[in-house]
């Protein structure tokens, strides 16, 4: 990837120094006059700015960032200033457990912004029912928002359930009925599977089989050896990063187009057409926001180019250092901030004693398309805390993307499975 | 007759990956066999190797050039490591064992420095695939498989022709007497161990294009290094090769039956089964 | 009685700091410490079994992830209070120990390190293919548990002193355990197994065990980690989370109990305070360290300071005035009621390395209270022949019976048992111990080994020990480590351990080799001690000594016995002198 490695040294450079300002942000920037009064309300950022989802974290943080200056610059909440102290979970649950406890018990952060690790989500869920801290994550297992979940924990973010149901359920009529699903062994990964062949079935498809390979398996052939492709219609692939460049690569080695790959933005999420060259092609997948500026539905133009202009991600997807941005998942973070906005200013929220109201207030919450949701309307919902917004489907074509469906909130719900309003806070 | 173009598939398939492993734990073999230090970090010279073709690709193009120059740079890489961390504690066999981890995450880290968190592929250098029993199958995987035959050929022959050859396969079995005799046995040492990490890194090299590349790509194999090199006879040159083939067939054709965790707790367990009954794994004397 | 008082004070006041501590810190370096205190058991755990018994495994995972799932899963199922599930979580990294222990005690050195890593990828694989019972990667978490009243695991003060005082409680019984006769045990496989075995000890029952209070205390870790957390997931189980036990006790220092401790304690707060900071270049610093650690430093920071005081004490102390040896009561008939029944019967004894016949059907018998000189040139098979008698080498034919006991193909360690001993060619004491503890070894190595008795109280074995200690005239020395000796007294030394264990027949193999002329007559006045009490077989090139002592010499050649007979006619037979004696 000729974009990243080279700049990667800037990236963790400039983190560096996002981070260590960010982490020492106690003191407050501007004359304390303009702020009134009243305490500043710390947010806490708990990202993985290392190990193998840095992508993700990385930008999660700096829209996290952005967001926050964005609300200062505007009066900050209710008059209130916002301070932000982030810490690195490294991709690591242990670390994930130590900083959650960091932020809360050290910095004694009011609201903490956490990790796309569902691991560390999951994790993380008792920890702020105990602290009585509300969490908001943006990892995208299912059960994090379901029996592993409480009251305390906000998604912003839509999970697997609904990535999979958005694109079967956008595929199905025009790709094929028959199904085949290749996925990491791990739990997310049969979460994938899982998902996929439910809707797949539901929707009056056959699911041929499915395959699951270690991660880091550094050749898929010995799983894809065994498919026909005469009888499959769509390969469903359940990798992100690294092992889906490898498995992408792979099955143009060996099918060569006969195929039509598919998956969820993992295929893409953090690489460039170019990078996955030939085997790309042809390849369309779920997001939840595209990269690309002229993709994004018109009505949201406007507020989509002033929220690329302060996260720093340009018309194309890429950051200014030329790196190529997780724009399909940071948009949770930045909305994460701005729930915490209007939650405040919805319950009249003053402190931590407040939460309660708080809570309550998001419960049910419909958020409007606007520079706080970019991303379009939202609904918060009340029983298992989960966001529904709308879904995209793209597709490489000629080695660039193009958005060929945007698939609305309504045909990806499903049934709450749980009710924390019936848990006491 | 569903299964048989699987079936071969995963055969050759199995093949290539055997021969590559191959490759990989002879240059750990080699150094135990001569200094009893046990590598630790001999995955992350795999990854430098990789790491060190995507640089070259990207910059001059050239993955043939790549094939020449990274292996040679990485093994005076590995050779400067080993005086620097691990001759120093060569007196005591496990204080090697928690330098060479040490340097693990030293190299880990600086790969990581280098080339940043995410994966990255390189171009394969022959982009031409073969039918194969009603698939194709990529012409550069019998090439690598080709190369490796050739080098490990090539090493066995070293091994018994050369002055260099026997004077570690001496030293092997006298250090003592060796030196009395005037082998320069620190030289060899240093050099065997050169020879290793440089061994690792063209398995990194050939491997590049048929994988991703990425920083920590050390972890995928370093395992199945460690238990082909136990099972296959500590210092056994043909008993390393044999497991190599033998556990990545096995792996292969588990893959068509079972899923990928139960083939691979299989894999594992009948090397520790292997190891269990002779103790000495399959100490084919070289 | 100085250093009792000053060592009680700091424990009274360190036991009164960690108990006040909730009171006098931030709640973050409460949490910080509270987690501190469960990996430094999991160091701990891995200390037993690295720094006492000699194994280095790189699996302890596998059983901190065990602890850590029979506590939660029988918390989400069976809503077992904690209590319980805190001694499900035990029993079920207790029982997983051993069955890996089982396979793994067979192997030494680096297969060992290798089996422990496989055992743990294998466990890891197959709980992530059960990710419906294990919650794979993204783990299980479940409700903070009630301990009692109103106390509940999501009070940090609660989590702080449970987890106190579980890890005090084991740590002071583990410290116990490493300072009982069973720990002394350990060290010696540690240090020189075969010797170990010759003295006696059943080396695999003795790493196994270590094994086992190993793996279970991590299972106790890793239960802890999950209870204070309420959370696990199977990433728990992966060989990467058993590096950092490793390096932290490579650094505090291994061998000891604080050193893991220190070393946790240092290494994660320091990760902590200069994480923002240095993160980037953190694991390179780690890396760095370590190799500075085992290179510079190899005893760890407590290691060296321990090793530090030794010195200094040593070189304060007065020199102790030279023990007078003692007579030698010995064990046997004594020698003026003559010789008694065969002791030791050896028919057509064969020993062949491959094409190399090194014993060459050999026909032996020793009598109870005779002294047998072996000799020949080198390569006779004299060294061989002790091999096979003492079970260090399985014969490839013929049987050997002892006291009317047939002890053919016996392991080591149960020929010594029986009453069997030798001295060693090239010397192989315990050099990291001082000589006081090497000949406690073969002491105890008679009497049960009591894991929770302090070495101190054992008054039988103390008044043996220093028995043997003043028979060989090592007196002076018996604080000093035996590595510190000099090659006569080290030589003392090894005939003190063949004694300490109270052998019915005593191998001296070539007592004298590279000694000085007056080293070697101390050495002929100890042996002769032993021979008015004691049936002696000794292998010896000093002839002078030879015939001093000897009833009966046995001359080797190629591996058969050439001449047998009393001294005199020996040293008279002509082929003798030609193959052996030189001329006439």
């Amino acid at each position: 990837m000729s974009q990243t490695a080279p700049r990667a040294r800037s990236i963790t450079r400039k983190q560096f120094l996002t981070g260590a300002t960010a982490g020492t942000a106690a003191v407050a920037l501007g004359p304390r006059s303009l702020w009134g009064q009243d305490k500043p309300i710390k947010i806490g950022g708990q990202y993985c700015l290392t190990g193998g989802l840095a992508p993700f974290g990385v930008w999660g943080h700096r829209a996290t960032e952005a967001a926050i200056k964005k609300i200062n610059a505007e009066g900050g909440i209710k008059g209130r200033k916002l301070e932000y102290v982030v810490e690195d979970s490294e991709t690591n649950v242990q670390t994930g457990i130590r900083k959650m406890r960091k932020l809360i018990e050290k910095d004694e952060v009011d609201f903490v912004v956490g990790s796309v690790h569902s691991g560390v989500n999951i994790a993380s869920a008792p920890i702020a029912q105990e602290t009585k801290v509300v969490y908001f994550g943006f990892g995208t297992a299912v059960e994090t928002t379901e029996e592993k979940g409480n009251r305390w924990i906000f998604r912003g973010m839509t999970n697997m359930r609904t990535h999979m149901k958005a694109l079967v359920v956008g595929g199905i009529g025009r790709l094929g009925k028959r199904w085949y699903t290749t996925a990491a062994d791990y739990a997310w990964g049969h979460s994938v599977a899982a998902e996929t062949a439910r809707f797949v079935k539901e929707n009056g498809g056959t699911v041929v089989g499915e395959k699951f390979a270690p991660l880091g398996t550094p050749d898929f052939i010995p799983y894809l050896s065994g498919l026909n492709p005469d009888a499959i219609d769509v390969i469903v692939i359940g990798f992100f990063t690294r092992d889906a460049r490898t498995i992408i690569t792979q099955i143009h080695q060996l099918f060569g187009g006969k195929v039509r790959v598919t998956g969820n933005v993992g295929v893409i999420a953090g690489m460039t057409p170019k990078d996955l060259g030939p085997a790309a092609e042809g390849i369309w997948y779920v997001t939840q926001y595209p990269h690309v500026a002229e993709h994004v539905r018109p009505e949201l133009r406007s507020f989509d180019r002033e929220y690329r202009k302060l996260v720093g991600i340009d018309a194309q997807g890429f950051g200014a250092d030329g790196s190529v941005s997780t724009i399909s998942f940071c948009y949770a973070p930045w909305e994460h901030v701005h729930y915490i906005k209007h939650g405040i200013e919805r319950s009249g929220w003053k402190s931590k004693k407040d939460n309660p109201g708080f809570i309550q207030a998001l419960e049910g919450f419909q958020a409007k398309a606007s520079l706080d949701f970019p991303q379009g309307d939202k609904l918060l919902r009340a029983q298992d805390h989960q966001v529904f917004h709308d879904q995209y489907i793209e597709r490489v074509e000629n080695g660039k993307i193009v958005v060929k469906e945007y698939v609305p909130k309504e045909k990806v719900t499903y049934e709450a499975k749980v009710d924390y309003t019936k848990e006491k806070v | 007759m569903g299964f048989l173009p699987e079936l071969v598939l995963q055969l050759v398939n199995g093949f290539v990956w055997g021969w590559i492993l191959a490759l990989l734990a002879l240059g750990l073999t080699l150094v135990f066999g001569l200094l009893e230090v046990i590598n630790i970090a001999h995955g992350a010279l795999y990854a430098f190797g990789a790491i060190g073709t995507w640089y070259l690709a990207r910059k001059l193009g050239s993955f043939w050039l790549s094939l020449l120059v990274t292996p040679l740079v990485v093994g005076v890489l590995g050779l400067g490591a080993y005086l620097i961390a691990v001759r120093p504690v060569a007196s005591t066999p496990i204080a090697t064992v928690i330098a060479t981890f040490g340097l693990l995450f030293i190299f880990q880290h600086v790969a990581l420095l280098i080339f940043g968190p995410n994966p990255s592929s390189v171009p394969l250098p022959i982009d031409v695939s073969i039918p194969l029993m009603g698939r194709m199958y990529p012409v550069y995987r019998l090439f690598v498989a080709a190369v490796a035959m050739v080098v490990i050929g090539g090493l066995w022959l070293f091994l018994r022709k050369t002055n260099y050859g026997t004077w570690v396969r001496a030293t092997q079995q006298d250090r003592e007497t060796a030196v009395a005799m005037g082998i320069p046995a620190a030289k060899i040492y240093a050099l065997t161990f050169g020879l290793g990490s440089a061994l690792a890194a063209l398995g990194g090299v050939l491997a590049a294009p048929i994988t991703s590349v990425q920083f920590n790509m050390g972890i995928d194999v370093i395992i199945d290094i460690f238990i082909v090199v136990i099972a296959g006879g500590l210092g056994s040159f043909g008993g390393t090769v044999v497991v190599s083939l033998f556990l990545r067939e096995l792996e292969g054709i588990s893959a068509i039956f079972f899923n990928p965790v139960l083939s691979k707790a299989i894999s594992l367990m009948a090397m520790v089964a292997i190891l269990l009954v002779r103790k000495e794994g399959f100490a084919v004397k070289a | 009685m100085d250093r009792r008082w000053l060592r009680l004070t700091l424990l009274v006041a360190g036991g009164a700091l960690l108990l006040l501590l909730p009171h006098l810190v931030t709640k973050a370096h409460r949490s910080l410490l509270t987690e501190i205190l469960v990996w430094a058991l999991f160091a701990v755990s891995f200390d037993v079994l690295y720094g006492y018994a000699g194994l280095l495994s790189f699996g302890h995972s596998a059983f901190f992830g065990v602890g850590a799932y029979c506590l939660s899963l029988s918390v989400i199922h069976w809503q077992v209070p904690p209590p319980l599930a805190f001694l499900i979580g035990a029993a079920g990294a207790a029982l997983f120990t051993c069955l890996v222990a089982a396979i793994a005690v067979r192997l030494t050195g680096h297969y060992f390190v290798v089996i422990t890593i496989v055992v743990s990828l294998v466990l890891y694989f197959t709980a992530m293919g059960m990710r419906h019972i294990t919650g794979g990667d993204d783990g299980l978490n479940f409700p903070r548990l009630r301990l009692f009243g109103q106390y509940t695991f999501g009070d940090a003060t609660v989590r702080y002193y449970t987890v106190l005082v579980v890890v005090s409680a084991l740590y002071m019984l583990t410290r116990r355990i490493v300072n009982s006769p069973l720990g002394l045990a350990w060290k010696a496989v540690r240090d020189n197994e075969a010797r170990a075995r010759l003295l006696g000890y059943n080396a695999e029952r003795l790493k196994f065990t270590a094994y086992v209070l190993s793996g279970t205390l991590a299972g106790i870790a890793g239960g802890l980690y999950a209870l204070i957390n309420s959370y696990t997931t199977v990433e728990f189980l992966h060989w990467s989370l058993s590096g950092d036990p490793v390096m932290w006790t490579i650094v505090g220092g291994a061998g000891t109990l604080a050193g893991p401790v220190l070393g946790t304690l240092l290494l994660v707060a320091a990760k902590e305070f200069l994480s923002t900071i240095l993160i980037h270049i953190y694991p390179i610093l780690v890396g760095a360290i370590l190799i500075v650690s085992i290179t510079f430093f190899p005893k760890g920071v407590v290691g060296s300071v321990l090793a530090w005081r030794r010195s200094r004490r040593r070189a304060a102390a007065p020199p102790s005035p030279a023990a007078v040896p003692k007579a030698w009561r010995g064990n046997g008939r004594p020698r003026v009621d003559g010789l008694g029944p065969p002791i030791l019967e050896i028919r057509k004894l064969v020993r062949a390395f491959g094409g190399l016949v090194a014993v060459d059907g050999i026909d032996f018998t020793v009598r109870e209270g005779e002294i047998r000189a072996v000799i020949g040139p080198n390569g006779a098979g004299k060294t061989t022949l002790f091999n096979l008698i003492t079970g260090v080498l399985p014969p490839t034919s013929g049987r050997i019976v002892f006291r009317g006991e047939d002890i053919t193909g016996l392991p080591a360690h149960r020929i010594s048992q029986k009453g069997i001993a030798r001295t060693v060619q090239v010397t192989s004491i315990f050099p990291a111990l001082t000589v006081t503890e090497n000949v406690w070894l073969g002491v105890q190595s008679r009497h049960r080994l009591q894991p929770l008795a302090r070495r101190s109280s054992l008054d039988a074995v103390r008044g043996k020990v220093e028995e043997v200690i003043a028979l060989v005239g090592l007196g002076a020395e018996a604080g000093t480590d035996a590595a510190e000796l000099s090659h006569g007294d080290q030589r003392l030394l090894e005939i003190a351990l063949a004694l300490s264990t109270e052998p019915r027949l005593l191998l001296l193999d070539e007592p004298t080799a590279g000694l000085s002329a007056k080293e070697t007559r101390d050495m002929v006045g100890v042996v002769r001690q032993l021979a008015a009490r004691q049936t002696i077989v000794i292998v010896e090139h000093d002839m002078d000594v030879v015939m001093e002592l000897a009833d009966m010499i046995s001359v080797l050649h190629m591996g058969k016995t050439l001449a047998e007979g009393p001294p005199q006619a020996t040293r008279d037979n002509a082929q003798v002198q030609e193959v052996y004696l030189g001329g006439a």
